[in-house]
């Protein structure tokens, strides 16, 4: 395959913004594409041309009912991805942002930070009963309370804001060919919204790990992401403020 | 509170399923949406299909939304695009140009003639309903036609009756007119890169 100078390139970047080059054309300009720094800022710029194009498409209500149909049909779409699999692990290319996700560009390639979040549907009998447990348990002290279970599966509870906060966090073994997995719930005084970044304690004193960010809506924030290490490598979770300061730490008693 | 919460905050919400957030999600996004969904496809029911799998993608695929790519408006709208056109090419129905460019309106852009331009002067959508309302007729066609249309310059070639060289130059003047309306001095740029 010959690669195109950027003229010619500049000629067809509109219509690859767009999504409108034939396979072959495409993958010419993605080869040019790939050693063209220049050209790739250029059609970046293009490509939000592109999207702000679709902003002024005209709005239009839709029938009554839409709203809840489409939220029977997530329910459903929920129930069926939940049976597959409890938690969809962090999705990269093939999403539904056409030219983005088939480009070669750096800037294509990245992927959201935030991992994917189920909490509601996939939230496992163990674990929705091991946070009731602590949810209802004997507060050990002002700051930290942990509870370990013979099952494995390890809480903790911490609270913030002279106990008006609360971080519930479980970890659940791996199982079934699935990675240890972390849940992890914040019911704060303030509504939010906010994003605290979470990461784990190793229990071997290293350095914590970041495993991604909570969401805070409405005073709710729900959290899940498969665990670096084995449910008894990790000593406890971290919550940090959006400045980086500490925020909770909850430490898992030991087994 | 849920209602006036970011949309980069509200699809987070929406992602995990929370109940508020989804309605507040779906509320806010559903006539944009629906609106675009329609004036591809004409037909409300197969509007509605679309617009449900848009809905329905854009929670599956929440964690591949990276802010620093676009709005959360525009990329559910390039869902919603591309399902409105496969929906299409899948049917082989593929609407007469006059009913598709009536849908949208571009008549009705004209600087001070939209009645919700003065109203939302400043934010990107007056912006943009401004720098289409100022393109050349043939050229805010044929970029219709293709970025909110899907056609090809091929396709846009044959429905405009305009040689293919024609419809490409359109689509690319007309897109880079549109880029520059937004960034000044990005057009000079481009040209002037080689």
């Amino acid at each position: 395959m010959n690669d195109l100078t950027c003229d010619e390139f500049a000629s067809q970047a509109a219509e690859l913004a767009l999504g409108l080059l034939s396979g072959d054309e495409r993958a010419a300009a993605l080869a040019h594409l790939a050693g063209c720094s220049s050209c790739r800022v250029n059609l970046d710029e293009l490509a939000r041309a592109a999207d702000a194009l679709l902003l002024v498409a005209p709005r239009a209500e839709p029938p009554i009912g839409f709203e809840s149909r489409v939220l029977a049909r997530l329910a459903a779409d929920g129930a069926a991805q939940s049976a597959r699999r409890r938690w969809p692990i962090l999705r990269g290319r093939g999403g539904p942002r056409g030219l983005a996700q088939a480009s070669s560009s750096p800037q294509a390639t990245r992927k959201h930070s935030r991992p994917a979040v189920r909490w509601i549907r996939p939230l496992s009998v163990a674990a929705a009963v091991a946070i009731m447990a602590v949810t209802v348990g004997v507060i050990v002290g002002q700051h930290t309370a942990s509870h370990a279970r013979p099952s494995a599966i390890r809480t903790a509870t911490v609270w913030a804001d002279a106990g008006k906060s609360t971080c519930q966090v479980v970890a659940i073994p791996g199982q079934d060919g699935h990675g240890p997995e972390l849940l992890l719930r914040l019911d704060e005084v303030a509504e939010g919204p906010s994003a605290y970044p979470v990461l784990v304690d190793p229990a071997n004193g290293g350095r914590a790990v970041p495993i991604g960010m909570v969401n805070v809506v409405k005073g709710l924030g729900h959290f899940d992401a498969v665990l670096p290490a084995g449910v008894s490598k990790i000593r406890g979770v971290r919550v940090l403020e959006e400045d980086g300061s500490l925020r909770y730490q909850a430490t898992f008693s030991a087994i | 509170m849920m209602w006036s919460a970011p949309d980069d905050a509200l699809l987070a919400g929406y992602a995990t399923g929370d109940a508020d957030a989804s309605t507040a999600f779906i509320r806010r996004h559903q006539r944009r949406v629906f609106g675009l969904a329609l004036s591809i496809v004409v037909d409300p029911a197969l509007a509605e299909d679309v617009s449900q799998e848009a809905f329905a993608r854009a929670w599956r695929h929440a964690s591949t939304f990276d802010p620093r790519r676009g709005s959360v408006p525009a990329w559910l709208l390039t869902i919603t695009r591309n399902l409105a056109i496969d929906a299409l090419r899948l049917r082989r129905a593929w609407p007469i140009d006059p009913d598709v460019l009536a849908g949208f309106e571009i008549e009705a852009t004209g600087p001070g003639a939209h009645p919700t331009a003065s109203a939302e002067a400043g934010d990107d959508r007056a912006v943009l309903r401004k720098a289409l309302a100022g393109l050349p007729e043939d050229q805010r066609r044929a970029l219709i036609l293709a970025g909110l249309c899907g056609r090809t310059a091929k396709e846009v070639s044959q429905s405009e009756g305009i040689p293919l060289g024609t419809a490409k130059t359109r689509i690319r003047t007309g897109l880079q007119k549109l880029r520059a309306s937004l960034d000044p001095g990005a057009l000079n740029m481009w040209e002037g890169g080689s």
